[in-house]
């Protein structure tokens, strides 16, 4: 592909693109009296009625991340954010951080759940974001099948792999304990 | 000069003085102050600006313009300490290298910096669309490697700046470029001054406080121009001295046709950046 | 959980080598997501493939360049790429009175900084644990190796010294600082050029010549080489920004034209499976003499 195509902060996307009727903005670029422009250095693109610039790097409204559980309470659960939309977010000095509350941890039987039976320090856990939080975290959510702890380190030090949606078993010992485990992909 | 020991460094004496030459003879050409040189009074000043070399940054610029030498690196967006704020907070800090200026720049005495950091931060937050980047703070680093004049290494900063904050994939309404005007004693327009068309402003400047031609000629000022020259938009102005009001309007008028340029070079390095990047060589 | 492992690392040192598989415990994890996540893990496989994660093999360094005198600020200048580390370093020369004890001595003032620009993990301000470690080794390697001895730096004994402010800053941290920040100042103070100065006893002021200049005497130039050990098995020179964490030990040594030590310094366990402490450390300096050859001469040829 051209350099030609490739778009700079404060350009109009090309009119083939923004033919009427005026497509919504998506990423990476915005409307300015009436004309709609790229934000970033980036590839336009429309799909349907969305307009977007595709740049260094895709994001969503609403992110997959990748956190590791750093603070365990009774009614929620600490993390260190790592990963957005399986990328790494950039290195920093200091991280994101997110909770997850006890309600936004499984879909059903919300009352009966125990945080020590979902998530111990060091899980690493996919989560999506629900909203902006307090001032200090993101809030997080796992209710969902394909969310919940990826990988983690059972008592004995051992990887384990998941068995079933709340147990995870000990490669080498065959030890259960138990987890809000992630659905692995493409079962 | 009762400074505090600083133990972070290594110590030195605690006066010394840059060296002092021996005055020129008749006729002997002073190698000081650059002058203008291959280009015309109203043309900007040619600059070399690459984007990505510092691979540890999100994005980072450097860029040399004239007497100047910058790098750029911006990082983020990154995680804002409490409070929350809705819209995303922009750091800017300016160093000096103790070695690009002179006299050395001894760390800690030197509060240029921060009038600098200032301004180039009104300069580049209307640029930046800081609404899309809740409770994060984005942090641009310039380092000054050499300088010659204030006025040129705000204009170039300017320029790295946004070239750094676009190669780091931060939305921006447009690109931030920064040029310098200067009207002389003679009522001439000259875009991007060099060190001794400033000077002898300042010497002229200095004259007239001494109240030496007071009232007398066109008045003389210099003008900083921060512009999104693709929206046709200015983002900050900043004037010293005396002009007439349709003098300055004309000054601002050739600051913006020479940031025009400075904008082709922008664009032109930011492409190629792009392309290095890989952006448009998947999909 | 290694033994599953399916890593394919075939390509040379000039293109980098493929990442290894993901852990299959988390098969939506990327290579990147991986790197972040288990950077001990990314880094042994690659290792026991023979690379390092940047594409080199095992045991290779990164490519040096050297640039003097860029800066027409300083009095003498450079620019030192090592891999993406790069360092600057300018030369600044100004004059003091020398101290009632030392007489005869000038100053010697070298400084690295590390400045929030060059890497996420710096904070802005004065500097920091890393950038006052290294400051210091300089400071002792070029004072034990009389690189710029004070006695060369007097303009007239007891009135007037030369003081040479020595400032390294980093513009991009990619690992092994100290090494780069050593050969740009050897090539900067290489680079240097001082106008010949006269102290006058009428005035007690130095007026220097504009036309006279005069390269600095220097002694003995020493060059410095690192190394880190990984989990007691690998010894890796020239590490780079995302292995240094994970090398728990750390070894450098610093020899002149002679091969002799000017600095060594060895922080955390030595030794590696099998092998003692001071037997690695032996290898570190074979290693080192050959490293050092090689940079002489890129070092030569920048000064032409």
């Amino acid at each position: 592909m051209s350099s030609s195509t490739i778009l700079l902060p404060g350009q109009p996307l090309p009119s083939s693109l923004t033919a009427p009727p005026l497509p919504a903005c998506g990423s990476g670029c915005y409307e300015s009296n009436g004309r709609i422009l790229a934000s970033i250095v980036g590839i336009p693109r429309r799909d349907g009625s969305v307009v977007s610039v595709i740049g260094r790097e895709e994001s969503g409204n609403t992110p997959d991340v990748g956190s590791v559980v750093s603070r365990l309470t009774p009614q929620q659960a600490h993390l260190t954010l790592t990963t957005s939309n399986d990328r790494p977010l950039p290195e920093t000095s200091e991280e994101f951080q997110g909770v997850i509350r006890i309600s936004d941890i499984r879909l059903t039987e919300r009352d009966k759940i125990k945080m020590g039976e979902c998530f111990r320090l060091g899980d690493l856990v996919k989560a999506k974001v629900l909203s902006l939080g307090d001032a200090r975290s993101y809030y997080l959510s796992t209710a969902a099948n394909e969310l919940g702890v990826m990988y983690a380190v059972s008592e004995a030090g051992n990887p384990l792999l998941p068995v079933s949606y709340q147990e995870m078993e000990d490669e080498l010992t065959g030890t259960r304990e138990k987890r809000k485990v992630a659905k692995p992909e493409g079962i | 000069m009762a400074t505090a020991f600083d133990r972070r460094r290594i110590p030195a004496p605690e006066i010394s003085i840059p060296p002092i030459y021996e005055p020129l003879l008749d006729g002997e050409a002073e190698a000081g102050p650059s002058k203008r040189v291959d280009r015309a009074n109203d043309e900007a000043r040619p600059i070399f600006l690459k984007t990505g070399l510092i691979s540890q940054a999100n994005g980072s610029g450097y860029i040399e313009s004239g007497g100047v030498k910058i790098a750029c690196s911006v990082y983020g967006p990154r995680p804002k300490a409490p409070p929350y704020t809705p819209q995303g907070t922009l750091n800017l800090e300016v160093k000096f290298a103790p070695f690009a200026s002179d006299p050395r720049g001894a760390p800690l005495r030197d509060t240029e910096p921060i009038h600098l950091s200032q301004l180039l931060t009104q300069s580049l937050i209307p640029a930046i669309q800081l609404d899309q980047f809740p409770k994060s703070s984005i942090d641009i680093y310039l380092l000054i490697l050499e300088s010659d004049t204030p006025s040129n290494v705000l204009s170039a900063g300017l320029t790295v700046s946004s070239a750094a904050i676009a190669d780091a994939g931060i939305a921006m309404n447009g690109l931030g470029t920064g040029s310098v005007v200067l009207t002389d004693q003679n009522g001439e327009i000259l875009v991007d001054p060099e060190e001794s068309e400033e000077i002898a402003l300042q010497s002229q400047a200095q004259a007239q406080g001494q109240g030496q031609g007071q009232g007398q000629g066109n008045g003389a000022g210099k003008l900083l121009v921060g512009a999104l020259p693709a929206l046709g938009k200015v983002t900050n102005l900043y004037m010293e001295g005396e002009v007439e009001v349709d003098q300055a309007i004309q000054m601002i008028e050739k600051a913006i046709a020479a940031s025009r340029d400075t904008h082709t070079v922008l664009a032109q390095s930011l492409l190629e950046g792009a392309l290095e990047r890989g952006i448009g060589g998947e999909a | 959980m290694a033994a599953t492992m399916a890593a394919q690392s075939t390509a040379g040192p000039s293109a980098p080598a493929p990442a290894p598989a993901p852990a299959n415990s988390a098969p939506a994890a990327s290579a990147e997501v991986f790197k972040k996540l288990h950077p001990s893990q990314y880094l042994s496989r690659f290792l026991n493939k023979g690379y390092r994660p940047d594409g080199r093999k095992l045991k290779a360094w990164r490519d040096v360049s050297i640039n003097v005198g860029s800066v027409s600020t300083a009095h003498g200048s450079s620019l030192v790429r090592m891999g993406d580390t790069t360092m600057v370093c300018g030369i600044k020369a100004e004059i003091a009175e020398p101290t009632a004890q030392a007489p005869n001595e000038g100053y010697v003032v070298p400084n690295i900084d590390l400045p929030a620009l060059c890497s996420p993990n710096f904070k802005p301000g004065p500097p920091g644990d890393e950038a006052q470690t290294y400051s210091n080794w300089l400071n002792d390697l070029l004072v034990s190796s009389s690189t710029l001895p004070p006695s060369s730096l007097v303009i007239a004994s007891g009135k007037a010294v030369w003081v040479i402010y020595i400032d390294v800053v980093c513009i991009n941290y990619d690992g092994n600082a100290f090494d780069a920040a050593v050969l740009a100042v050897m090539a900067a103070l290489k680079n240097t050029r001082l106008p010949k100065a006269k102290y006058d006893e009428e005035t007690a002021r130095t007026i220097c010549s504009r036309t006279e200049i005069y390269p600095l005497q220097l002694g003995s130039i020493p060059l410095s080489c690192s190394f880190g050990i990984f989990d007691s098995t690998h010894l890796l020179p020239d590490p780079s920004s995302y292995e240094s964490p994970l090398l728990p030990t750390t070894i450098s040594i610093a020899l002149d034209e002679d091969n002799n030590a000017c600095l060594i310094r060895q922080e955390g366990l030595g030794g590696t499976q099998g092998k003692t402490g001071e037997r690695v450390l032996g290898e570190a300096w074979t290693i080192a003499e050959g490293r050092i050859k090689e940079l002489r001469e890129i070092l030569e040829e920048s000064s032409i």
